[in-house]
């Protein structure tokens, strides 16, 4: 009893912001008239078309690029290759990946460098964009980031579901392979792209970072400008800041109706027989071209992080130095270790606890903070603190990040747990084990892959955040995060490169450390690979 | 006739089948009976152009006299019947169906074949049904209608009995004979019941890694 007590006053803790997030309404003086007049400013109009441009392309361009990439390498042998390299593609952080483009394909990038000699640069002004008005630069971006999510996602349930004898009919009716995906595998995902749909739409609606790097800037996009009118010495335009903050859950309302209608299974009986003549498509180049591109930013930013001078037009740099590294702070690599280690090793345990005292209790909700943008939820942490007399520290932004990493992890955890061999557990019992006794030595030992597998995702969510560092730590609270995307407004690309990529050493360490400690474990005991 | 000439299927250094040759007649059905993990769904696999890609293989595969062993899965006209009906979950019965028929047959045509074929399997008036609300029995008798739709010139039934209670069981294996019979096709069958096998012409038996044919009348 004491146990299940303490388990939902920690998640009381935890996510009683989400229940607070329609608050900001009450606090509006005249909602109606300063809707009016933010919706009359200059900024308003085009940041809306720049968010929901990006939002719609970011969706598109997941779900196409997942869906040729499945289409093609599924029950393949490349496509064990591709699922053995997802969890690193999705430990790669999407700041870095925004800075790598911005190194890439910026103004004086790497690209425009390559095209200069063949008297082919005008095509970067031309075709290539960083920061567009419509925002579509970061709505590709994005959705190339989002592609890996939702491979991911596909490739449990492909699974679960045994979609290979299906695979297998649809072989043995004489179809191919793009048209067994097309009208027999395809359709029965649609209902399990929902909440994954609903989930990137809510991180584009609000995604700060990448915004600030790809994005339009005058006016950014309907996240920044919120956030930034939130920041204003203004009361007026702090309330405009909340009303734009509230106006991304309403969209998100919108997106995620569509979403539901669009991913109806409606059941299906009319085929005219006809066999497709083009039987396969590109998918293996698309994966084999992002897969380079990561390789190519991953090359670029370390090489600026070790350029001494680097003139336009070269290749390469002229001259390498480790300067850059050595004028690091290391304050924000401490500060992201500590809050993603604790943050995502408190959440594992809570998250063990709630699963072991309440195992026949479905707690879908705990989700909802990766189901809604992230804005209007920091508001509602501020409002909180602000209740309390809270002000901004470390352990305030440690709070702050606990809500974006649960989710992850309870999925995770969620799904070892029911793959857990009940006959195992049975086992312990009758050898008088006690439910703890069975979870130390039994249940947890077998979970050791996933275990790590969650909190290492949950470190990488939370080294990820923006948003609550810089709003609930009020700027003091510096992360790898946080003073990269500072050092990118610096300008100075050695310095931002540096920051870059020790931003993503730190993700790829720990992901790495929690693929090879398993192994390390269980050196011996084949039956744990 | 289906015919299979010195197969030999391996994982890494164990050898599961060796210099197999056998043929099935056209309107026979031969039945294969071996011990667990002897490599009888790989046969089958391996027939249907599905292999796993760690296992090495070496025979020809030829069906009424054409060479199959490169031509892929869906372009030799094998049908194939699994343990589990598996029914499209997103089409109806009639959606089922009509994904088998070739599209030389039209409109109400197909219509015509799809109502006539449920009729003979006793499911009149099943077309708009989700096959999730069908009995197990039901569901193996579409996933058989479909196979047997697509014209195929040979079919495989993997385990097909095996979810199926046993009073369902004993008719529907009598009517899935028949059927097979009437188009006149060579048919493979995998299973593990005995009972399953006293239908068949001919079986094929694996003793120590190899299979050899055996005229069912002559044991």
């Amino acid at each position: 009893m004491i146990l299940k007590g303490t388990v939902l006053f920690l998640l009381g803790i935890i996510y009683l912001p989400l229940i607070l997030i329609v608050i900001p309404l009450f606090d509006l003086s005249e909602p109606l008239k300063i809707g009016i007049e933010l919706i009359h400013s200059a900024q308003f109009l085009p940041a809306l078309k720049a968010t929901l441009t990006s939002t719609v392309l970011s969706m598109f361009v997941a779900l196409c690029l997942s869906a040729m990439m499945i289409s093609s390498l599924l029950f393949t042998t490349r496509w064990q290759q591709l699922t053995r390299r997802i969890p690193y593609l999705l430990a790669f952080p999407h700041l870095v990946f925004a800075v790598g483009l911005f190194v890439l394909i910026g103004p004086k990038g790497w690209f425009e460098r390559l095209l200069l000699p063949l008297g082919m640069e005008h095509l970067i002004n031309n075709t290539f964009w960083l920061q567009d008005r419509y925002g579509v630069s970061l709505g590709v971006t994005l959705g190339i980031k989002e592609a890996w999510f939702l491979c991911w996602i596909l490739w449990a349930h492909l699974h679960r579901f045994d979609m290979q004898q299906f695979y297998l009919i649809g072989q043995t009716l004489g179809y191919g392979r793009l048209q067994i995906m097309v009208n027999l595998i395809w359709p029965q995902l649609l209902p399990v792209l929902k909440w994954p749909l609903v989930a990137i739409t809510a991180y584009s609606l609000s995604s700060i970072e990448m915004a600030l790097v790809l994005g339009p800037t005058n006016p950014p996009t309907l996240a920044i400008l919120g956030w930034q009118m939130l920041l204003d010495a203004d009361l007026m335009t702090r309330q405009k800041g909340l009303i734009v903050s509230l106006l991304l859950v309403v969209l998100l309302g919108v997106f995620s109706c569509l979403i539901q209608r669009l991913c109806r299974r409606p059941l299906s009986s009319h085929f005219s027989g006809k066999r497709w003549k083009i039987r396969s498509i590109p998918g293996v180049h698309v994966f084999n071209s992002l897969f380079l591109l990561h390789v190519l930013l991953v090359a670029l930013i370390l090489l600026w992080s070790f350029a001494a001078s680097w003139f336009y037009p070269d290749l390469l740099p002229n001259s390498v130095t480790s300067r850059a590294w050595e004028s690091l702070s290391w304050k924000p690599f401490e500060n992201s270790l500590v809050i993603g280690l604790s943050s995502s090793l408190l959440i594992y345990a809570i998250v063990v606890l709630l699963l072991e005292v309440f195992p026949s209790t479905h707690f879908n909700w705990l989700i909802i903070p990766i189901l809604i943008p992230a804005l209007p939820l920091v508001v509602a942490q501020h409002q909180l603190l602000t209740v309390f007399d809270i002000g901004p520290s470390g352990f305030s932004v440690f709070w702050a990040h606990l809500i974006f990493v649960f989710p992850y992890v309870f999925l995770l955890m969620v799904q070892a747990y029911r793959q857990l061999d009940e006959q195992h557990l049975l086992v312990g019992r009758t050898l008088g084990l006690s439910q703890w006794s069975v979870l130390f030595k039994i249940k947890l030992p077998l979970l050791v892959k996933p275990s790590m597998a969650a909190v290492a995702l949950g470190f990488t969510v939370s080294l990820a955040q923006y948003l609550p560092t810089q709003f609930i730590g009020g700027g003091r609270i510096e992360t790898l995060t946080t003073e990269t995307l500072t050092r990118y407004a610096g300008g100075d690309k050695r310095v931002l490169g540096a920051h870059a990529s020790l931003l993503m050493l730190q993700a790829l360490f720990i992901y790495l450390l929690a693929v090879q400690c398993p192994k390390w474990i269980y050196a011996h005991r084949k039956g744990m690979h | 006739m289906l015919e299979v000439q010195q197969l030999t299927l391996a994982i890494g250094s164990r050898v599961l089948v060796e210099q197999l040759s056998f043929s099935v007649q056209n309107n026979q059905i031969a039945g294969i009976q071996a011990p667990s993990g002897s490599g009888k769904s790989l046969l089958l696999r391996w027939i249907l152009g599905a292999l796993p890609p760690e296992i090495t293989t070496s025979g020809t595969l030829r069906l009424n006299g054409l060479e199959l062993s490169n031509t892929p899965t869906e372009g030799r006209k094998i049908g194939l019947m699994l343990q589990s009906a598996r029914l499209f979950p997103h089409l109806s019965v009639a959606g089922n169906l009509s994904i088998a028929i070739p599209s030389t047959v039209k409109g109400n045509d197909r219509k015509d074949l799809i109502r006539e074929r449920l009729s003979q399997a006793k499911l009149e008036g099943y077309e708009e049904r989700d096959p999730s609300t069908l009995s197990g029995g039901e569901q193996a008798r579409v996933a058989l209608l479909r196979s047997l739709l697509a014209h195929p010139n040979a079919i495989l039934l993997d385990e097909p009995f095996s979810s199926l209670d046993v009073a369902t069981r004993d008719e529907f294996r009598a009517w899935v004979y028949a059927h097979i019979k009437d188009l006149g096709i060579p048919a493979l069958i995998v299973s593990h019941d005995r009972r399953d096998l006293a239908g068949i012409d001919c079986l094929i038996d694996i003793h120590n890694d190899t299979m050899t044919l055996t005229d069912k009348e002559s044991q």
